[in-house]
Formats: C-alpha cells, sequence, structure tokens
C-alpha cells in the first residue's frame, strides 16, 4: 500500500538578522489512510514548522530554505503550483489552529464562516447550504446547532470555538486533518471531550489525522504512530506502543519520565 | 492534624458581581461567582484548590489577598478579619500574606531590575538597602538563581527563570500563607517539575503554608497535603491529595480524573465516564445541586435541594446525594 502522505528528508532552514538557522533536519514520515500520528516536543523544537510545511503556510520571510520532497497523490507539494496547492489546502487536507479565537474571523457569525467554505470548495447553495452547516455543527457535538450557527466567535466558549473549528475543516470532507495543539487551550474535562470527538471523526469517516502537541499523554490517548521531535530533528519515530515501550533516544525516556 | 488555630479560616464567603445595563446602569443581574464556601488551613498544610476554568477559584485566592471584597461572610487569617484593616494594617498584613501569579511575564515591573522588584518589598518596610541586598542575594540562591542576575531586567529571563524570581519576591517578606495561583501551567513540561521541586523544598524549608490553586489535578494531588475542588463556586469535595485519585466520590472529581489523559497507550479505555456539556454561566446557576445538568448519576433530588459538605470519614467531606446511596 503507498501511504496516502510520504515526506522524504524535509529540511528547512530560517533566516533571522541575516544568519541562516536550521529549522528542520532530515525529517521523513509516512501516514496511511486512517491513522493517527502524534507529534511531539517542547516548545522550539519545530513540530508546529512541520505540519505548516505541509500545505506551505510558513511565510517568507523568515522562511530561506526549504529541501526535501512531500508526496501525496502522486504529487510533490512542495513543488506543485500555488494555484494546484489552494485545491488542496482545505479540500484534502484542512489545517486546525491552536488558538481558534484568532484563527476564527470576529465579525462574521460561525454559520456564514462554514458556508464560505462550502461555496467555494463544495458549490453548495442554498437551503442545503445552512442545513449542511447545520449537520457539520451536529456532528461536531455542539449542542442546539440550529441556533448557534447564527453566534458569533465571542458568544462561544473556548471548547465550542475548537468545535466549530473542527466542523469547518470537515466541511470539505478533507483526507488528512492537521491539528496543532487543538486542545492545549482548554480545561481537561473538554480536552477528553474534544480528544473523542477526534478518535470519533478519524474512525467514523476514515480520515488520517496528524496531532501536534507538547503534551505525550495526549498522544498516549489517541495517536497509532508517534514522532518525538526536538531541535528539528527526529528523536524517535514508530508505532505508539513501540515507541512508549521502547523508546530509543534518551529524550523520549525523559518525555515519558515525566508524565 | 485538627488545631485550633488556622491559619486560614473562611466561613459562608460569598461573591457576586452585579451585571449592569442601560443608560441608568441599573442592577439586571447577578453573576456568582462565590455562593457560601466554608474552608480551613492549618498551620503547615499545603492544600490544593482544584476545578474548571470559571469556577471561581481565582476570585476566591483575590478574596484572600483583599484585592476584592467580599459580599457576605468572613475571611480570617491568623484570626483576624482582613475585611476591615486600615492602610497601615494592610500593609502589615502583606507581611504575612504573599502570592504568587500565573503569568510571569505580566506580573513582574518589566522597568525595575530584579534587585529592585525583589528589594523593594524590604525598603518599602524600612530595612536598609545594604541589608536588603544580602537578603536578596540570600532568597535568589534558594529559589537556584545566581547572585549574577541582580542587575538585570525580566525580559532577560525565560519563563522558568521568572517565576522563580516571583517566588523569591513572595518569599523575601518571610509570610507566613503563600497563595499559588497555578504557577506553572505557563512553563513547560520539564520546567513545571523544577520549579514545584523548588517550591517543594522552600515549602519545608520556610515552614510554609500554602494554597496551591490549579487545574492539574495529578501535579496537584501529589504536591499538596488535601485537595478541595470546586464547582461553580462552591466546594464540592475535600479530600487528601493521596487519597484523590483511588478514592475520590463526587461525581464530578470522578469525571475530572477520568479525564486526565493516560499516561500509557495501553491504559485506553472505551466507553470512559465522562461528563458531557461544559460549565454553565454563574448568571443563571442551575437549581439544586449545581453540577445536576452535567451528572451522569443524579436523582430527583439533586434538582431541588442543594447539597452539603458533609464530612465521610477522617478528612474527606463530600457534597453529594448519592455518594452514600451504593454507587461503585
Amino acid at each position: 500500500m503507498t501511504p496516502l502522505l510520504e515526506v522524504k528528508h524535509l529540511s528547512i532552514d530560517f533566516k533571522l538578522n541575516d544568519q541562516i538557522i536550521p529549522i528542520l533536519k532530515d525529517i521523513s514520515f509516512t501516514l496511511n489512510k486512517g491513522e493517527t500520528l502524534g507529534i511531539v516536543g517542547e516548545s522550539g523544537s519545530g513540530k508546529t514548522v512541520t505540519v505548516q510545511s505541509i500545505l506551505r503556510l510558513i511565510p517568507k520571510p523568515p522562511l530561506y530554505r526549504i529541501s526535501g520532497e512531500i508526496w501525496f497523490k502522486q504529487q510533490d507539494l512542495l513543488q506543485l503550483p500555488l494555484s494546484d496547492l489552494r485545491r488542496i489546502r482545505g479540500q484534502k487536507i484542512a489545517y486546525i489552529f491552536q488558538e481558534p479565537m484568532t484563527a476564527l474571523n470576529p465579525v462574521l457569525t460561525i454559520g456564514e464562516q462554514i458556508s464560505e467554505m462550502l461555496k467555494e470548495h463544495q458549490k453548495i447553495k442554498g437551503s442545503d447550504l445552512k442545513e449542511k452547516v447545520i449537520e457539520l455543527l451536529y456532528e461536531t457535538g455542539i449542542p442546539s446547532p440550529e441556533l448557534r450557527v447564527n453566534n458569533y466567535p465571542h458568544e462561544l466558549s473556548g471548547g465550542m470555538r475548537q468545535r466549530a473549528m473542527i466542523a469547518m475543516a470537515l466541511s470539505c470532507d478533507p483526507e488528512i486533518l492537521l491539528a496543532d495543539e487543538p486542545t492545549t487551550a482548554l480545561d481537561v474535562t473538554i480536552q477528553a471531550q474534544i480528544l473523542d470527538l477526534f478518535q470519533k471523526i478519524a474512525r467514523d469517516r476514515g480520515m488520517a489525522v496528524i496531532f501536534v502537541t507538547h503534551d505525550l499523554s495526549v498522544i498516549a490517548e489517541i495517536a497509532n504512530q508517534v514522532l518525538v521531535m526536538k531541535s528539528g530533528t527526529i528523536m524517535d519515530y514508530g508505532d505508539i506502543f513501540t515507541v512508549f515501550d521502547h523508546p530509543t533516544s534518551d529524550y523520549t525516556k525523559q518525555l515519558l519520565a515525566f508524565i | 492534624m485538627v488545631s485550633s488555630n488556622p491559619v486560614l479560616s473562611i466561613s459562608s464567603l460569598i461573591k457576586h458581581y452585579p451585571i449592569k445595563s442601560g443608560v441608568l446602569k441599573r442592577t439586571t443581574g447577578t453573576v456568582n461567582v462565590i455562593n457560601g464556601i466554608d474552608f480551613t488551613i492549618q498551620p503547615g498544610q499545603t492544600v490544593g484548590l482544584v476545578g474548571e476554568s470559571g469556577c471561581g477559584k481565582s476570585t476566591l485566592a483575590k478574596l484572600i489577598m483583599g484585592l476584592e471584597l467580599p459580599t457576605d461572610g468572613s475571611i480570617l487569617v491568623n484570626g483576624q478579619n482582613i475585611a476591615n484593616l486600615s492602610p497601615t494594617e494592610k500593609r502589615s498584613y502583606y507581611q504575612k500574606v504573599q502570592m504568587i501569579f500565573q503569568d510571569p511575564f505580566s506580573s513582574l515591573n518589566p522597568r525595575l531590575k530584579v534587585e529592585d522588584i525583589i528589594g523593594e518589598m524590604l525598603t518599602i518596610r524600612g530595612v536598609s538597602k545594604a541589608e536588603a541586598q544580602l537578603q536578596v542575594l540570600k532568597i535568589l540562591q534558594s529559589v537556584e538563581l545566581e547572585g549574577d542576575v541582580l542587575k538585570k531586567y525580566p525580559h532577560q529571563f525565560s519563563g522558568g527563570q521568572r517565576q522563580r524570581i516571583a517566588i523569591a519576591r513572595a518569599l523575601i517578606v518571610n509570610p507566613a500563607f503563600l497563595i499559588a495561583d497555578e504557577p506553572v501551567s505557563a512553563l513547560d513540561l520539564s520546567l513545571q517539575a523544577k520549579t514545584l521541586q523548588i517550591m517543594q523544598d522552600l515549602k519545608s524549608k520556610y515552614n510554609l503554608t500554602m494554597l496551591l490553586i490549579s487545574h492539574d489535578l495529578k501535579t496537584t494531588a501529589e504536591f499538596c497535603n488535601e485537595i478541595a475542588v470546586m464547582y461553580l463556586g462552591s466546594i464540592v469535595e475535600v479530600i487528601q491529595g493521596d487519597q484523590l485519585i483511588n478514592n475520590c466520590q463526587h461525581p464530578y472529581t470522578q469525571a475530572l480524573i477520568n479525564s486526565i489523559p493516560v499516561t500509557h497507550p495501553s491504559q485506553r479505555q472505551k466507553n470512559k465516564f465522562r461528563i458531557s456539556g461544559e460549565i454553565p454561566s454563574p448568571i443563571n446557576i442551575p437549581s439544586g445541586c449545581a453540577f445536576h445538568k452535567r451528572c451522569p448519576k443524579k436523582s430527583s433530588i439533586c434538582e431541588r435541594e442543594i447539597p452539603q459538605l458533609s464530612l465521610m470519614t477522617g478528612n474527606h467531606s463530600v457534597a453529594c446525594f448519592n455518594v452514600n446511596s451504593g454507587f461503585e
């Protein structure tokens, strides 16, 4: 079976104050259909840059040089013209940000924001549109979705906002969901609910998920594969049980000791 | 453990904020943040206060610090009611009670050097500058910072170092009682462990009485003698720290513990005991037990009456009607 996504020898350098700083050094991993890959590391380890580079979301500057290959459906995403890449962003690969309050538009209701996605990518119109939005909000566990569609982001709690973000990401039925610390800002009870939701989505839709977090116990809860990163390099990579039971690097051993 | 002179004694504490609206700013409702708390801390004890965000943990800390005034009820620190302190008494009160804030980036004055941030606490109280500097050096050592940090400004430090400066600032007046509001939640995992270790050492060194506010149940359970679990402005369970994980009785506490992510993938369970929904708004507190709308074990009485915190065994009290009626 060819993997859904294959990252080969990805290296990234940033240029800050005329200094070239290596951010990622030779990162390789694969993601299969229906699999959840957890990327874990401390702040500054390069985990966010890794997932952002898949959709080429890193601004230039600070981006200076990027090398390697990212294969998705016989296409190298790093070589793809921007117009083709736009058809993949959101539609085939969706991205969920850490802080939903800054990622959502504060002057549009969540209903309008999800409709925008459906109109742009799925060409859904009229009454079907509203129905589909409510259906998506319902799937992500927002209570009374027919009322919530008319709420602005500030009227929702942190957990609800994150659910709305997930609904938006699901709107185009993507094949891969990239989630960058989606539960870090939430209470432990709400985090547990959102993690349950991710597992349900991955199972029901057969979706592949890359889940970035600094919390190894969140990984223990939901991932099948783990990638442990430190200073832009891979410390450990493999099946979750293998990494948890037989970590190869001292760094992973240390992280495991903290939880 | 029971002594007649608790460091902190809170009785029937209530804090409501009015909601004002319209041109005339008429009161149109209240935010019920603290709804009747009775609570004591004995000397030398470390008590953890846990609960979801919005349950009133930080408001309680502000009330104890005298930064907010209670709507009703009293707070006694070493037997002294803090509601009616004169400005001079307040100054000596802060010699006894100190606080560490959650965010070490906003709680330190960016325009002061470390020696002034910490030393100010002493010079304000009439200690000479030379003497103050000696003491500052000493306290910095106990939080594992070198003397060369004295002339530096807060922005030159990492989050973990800043939080240690904040700890040093709180401890330099030799307080009897320390409130720590989420002292490590802004730090990376490895720094959390180190900072807590330093706090643990200082706790025994200075024989501190401490109130630790946190949403991290696991570390709180390890760090504290006693844990108070708060939900919507009330304490629903008080339990020994080492008993929390395995012996808690209130359905809310159990749900909190079940929400902690596992430490190994083999511990994953299907159909875990989860609570649905989110914490209700403190403007409209549900009738009866505030938790009944989310509680999987509610019975009809929960909707009508408010359960009181009652002693079960030793030091363990629970506010729930269903605790003795035979659930797991």
